[in-house]
């Protein structure tokens, strides 16, 4: 018995010394969760969240120390330093101009990859729309359609999908409107390449859009309009039809005051650091009833209470553009949620998808802004 | 040889160019032979209980499934699901149902649903009032024989049973049954385009030259040559109205459009009738 217990640790001592020698993070994390449970603690964190843990315990040691490695964030400051004594020589001027900051527009030259290409929340405000909630970079449909069936208005739609492909667009894509469209004459070719967008988009890696100017515009197009109904839906399904999202629906119990108040205290980190969270809310009494939404801000009122601003996908974004729509904590741990005035909010999660979504994003954007600003292989 | 490549690309349909997304590209390949191969030696391992091994089963299904690699998170549920355990087994069930949905093999999910019933019936303590839930949806995803009324799903998964069941109609070619299930008071401020599709086509096909209003012509009239189902589908919906058949053009369209989305032809088959009814 003594001996098959020293086979048995020595078999898991091999274990974890060859899943930590993965390449990437996520190996080592994967590696992690399946030495959790045969070491007998269990089903722990998955591997997307102890993934999305480490960077945050990355940044939040970090903080602090400066994040801005040089050169001028607006076109004001890079006039100061031409008007300066330091202006005599030209490539100082050019250096001092460009952006030193998550894809800036410094060259690997006179900016390091570290500061260009950070493998951290930064890069994910590739196009400065990660935490834009303006009707612009926002669908051009909404989630709800609650009337077209006679019998039947008490559903919540495709929510979940339609808030995490805002969020990848928000996060992954580049309009390039002054580039000609895609495949402009041939109406196959033009949906092939319009697909294949979209399952980059899907696969949560960056893309280039030409010919339109925003997430608006692009939606708004019928040939594009109906690939991203059909992808919302597909999402919703990813994610509803599974177990972790029936586990939504099975109560309507909230959750005890202090684990709400420490998820108000990670959202609040989250939309700090170029992150627009899904999150899921149930009803407390049919607990069937749940919807997902965006987090698009966080704020105290005077009289000390926290709320979320809450980017609606049942409404059209004028109707949760800066904060209109919010979610308040009540001293007691209850929430109100202000575009449901009639319903008591029960549950309210981050989305189970959230962490490994974006430690997936950080890892494609990262790739995609090295390759671009000539950093690969210049990072150690 | 390039050349002769393009031609196969471009001439391949898209539903099987596209139809596989990209894997995740989390794991590099390496990372995940690794990580699999461990998983496999464990589980040769004799000194491994049946209940660990059903578990590391789970749990691999599971970490794979949250990358999208819905292939390999499917053999590892299958094989907790083979496994002679009295654990819990609902997690393999119902996510092998939604890697089947995801495929829309509704063979697959019709079986797992079949096995599942069977499973909770000999356990009913794991059988919880979210998984009856589920159920209802399925047999609103999945087209009965008779077209027999499925369960009313509201709430969560209302919209998608509500969908499923009106496309499964719509299949079987029960129109008056799929249009009695919409609100005609509910279109004038739809955006979705399916839904507006789907409403102006049985409208049409069921009530012809009486109608009056296709909701479908605000955009059609801003995108008239756009090749998307809802404006190929509109152009001949008016054409029907205004000339009492479909003008060449555009059903030279409709064909190239529905042989590429071969999944959708069972709204222009709908479509369709109108131009062989008198």
């Amino acid at each position: 018995m003594k001996r098959n217990n020293q086979i048995h640790l020595l078999i898991l001592f091999s274990l974890t010394l060859m899943l930590s020698s993965c390449e990437s993070q996520i190996g080592t994390a994967v590696g992690a969760a399946f030495t959790n449970l045969l070491t007998g603690a269990g089903f722990r964190s998955s591997s997307g969240t102890e993934a999305y843990e480490a960077l945050k315990n990355e940044t939040l040691g970090q903080s602090g120390q400066t994040e801005f490695g040089g050169g001028c964030k607006s076109p004001d400051d890079a006039l100061t330093v031409i008007g300066s004594k330091d202006s005599k020589n030209m490539s100082a001027i050019k250096d001092k101009i460009c952006t030193c900051e998550a894809w800036g527009t410094c060259d690997s030259k006179s900016c390091s990859c570290q500061m260009l290409c950070p493998k951290n929340f930064n890069i994910l405000n590739r196009s400065n729309t990660a935490m834009d909630d303006s009707t612009e970079n926002s669908l051009s449909f909404t989630n709800s359609d609650s009337e077209f069936y006679s019998k039947y208005s008490d559903y919540t739609g495709f929510c979940w999908g339609h808030a995490v492909i805002t969020q990848r667009f928000n996060r992954l894509a580049k309009f390039k409107p002054d580039e000609p469209r895609l495949g402009a004459n041939d109406p196959i070719i033009r949906q092939r390449e319009l697909k294949g967008i979209i399952s980059k988009i899907n696969n949560n890696e960056p893309v280039d859009i030409s010919g339109y100017k925003n997430l608006k515009d692009f939606s708004t197009d019928p040939e594009v309009k109906e690939l991203l109904e059909e992808t919302v839906k597909k999402n919703w399904a990813r994610n509803a039809m599974s177990t972790q999202g029936l586990h939504i629906v099975a109560s309507g119990e909230p959750n005890p005051v202090d684990e709400t108040k420490k998820l108000f205290d990670d959202l609040d980190f989250r939309v700090k650091h170029n992150q627009m969270p899904a999150v899921v809310v149930n009803d407390m009494n049919e607990s069937s009833y749940a919807h997902t939404v965006l987090v698009s801000g966080t704020g105290t009122t005077d009289d000390g209470k926290r709320y979320l601003c809450i980017r609606d996908n049942n409404y059209s974004p004028e109707r949760s553009y800066n904060c209109k729509n919010k979610m308040f904590l009540n001293a007691d741990g209850s929430l109100n949620y202000s575009a449901w005035p009639y319903r008591k909010i029960g549950k309210i999660e981050l989305s189970y998808t959230e962490n490994s979504n974006t430690v997936e994003q950080i890892n494609n954007l990262q790739s995609k802004c090295a390759t671009d600003k000539g950093c690969n292989g210049l990072f150690n | 040889m390039i050349f002769l490549l393009a031609i196969l690309f471009f001439s391949t349909p898209a539903s099987s160019v596209y139809a596989v997304e990209p894997e995740s590209k989390i794991l590099s390949k390496k990372d995940l032979k690794k990580i699999e191969d461990r998983v496999q030696q464990e589980l040769k391992n004799k000194n491994l209980s049946e209940q660990k091994k059903f578990y590391l089963n789970l749990l691999a299904g599971r970490e794979l499934y949250q990358y999208r690699f819905y292939d390999k998170a499917a053999r590892y549920y299958q094989n907790a699901l083979d496994m002679k355990v009295s654990e819990n087994k609902s997690e393999a069930y119902i996510n092998l149902m939604a890697i089947a949905i995801d495929k829309n093999d509704k063979d697959k999910v019709r079986t797992l649903y079949q096995d599942s019933k069977s499973y909770f019936e000999k356990n009913p303590q794991y059988k919880t009032a979210d998984i009856e839930y589920y159920f209802k949806t399925i047999e609103n995803y999945l087209p009965s024989k008779d077209q027999k009324n499925p369960p009313q799903v509201t709430g969560f998964y209302g919209r998608f049973a509500h969908e499923e069941n009106l496309i499964n109609l719509l299949k079987a070619k029960e129109y008056h049954k799929a249009f009695s299930l919409l609100n005609p008071q509910g279109m004038a401020q739809s955006t979705s385009d399916f839904n507006i599709t789907v409403y102006d086509s049985l409208n049409v096909l069921l009530n012809r030259k009486d109608v009056k209003t296709l909701y479908c012509n605000k955009q059609y009239k801003q995108y008239p040559d756009s090749f998307a189902m809802s404006t190929i589908i509109c152009s001949l919906l008016n054409d029907f109205l205004d000339k009492g058949k479909f003008e060449e053009k555009h059903l030279k369209t409709a064909d190239l459009y529905f042989k590429e989305n071969s999944e959708k032809k069972y709204i222009f088959d709908m479509v369709s009738e109108l131009n062989e009814k008198k």
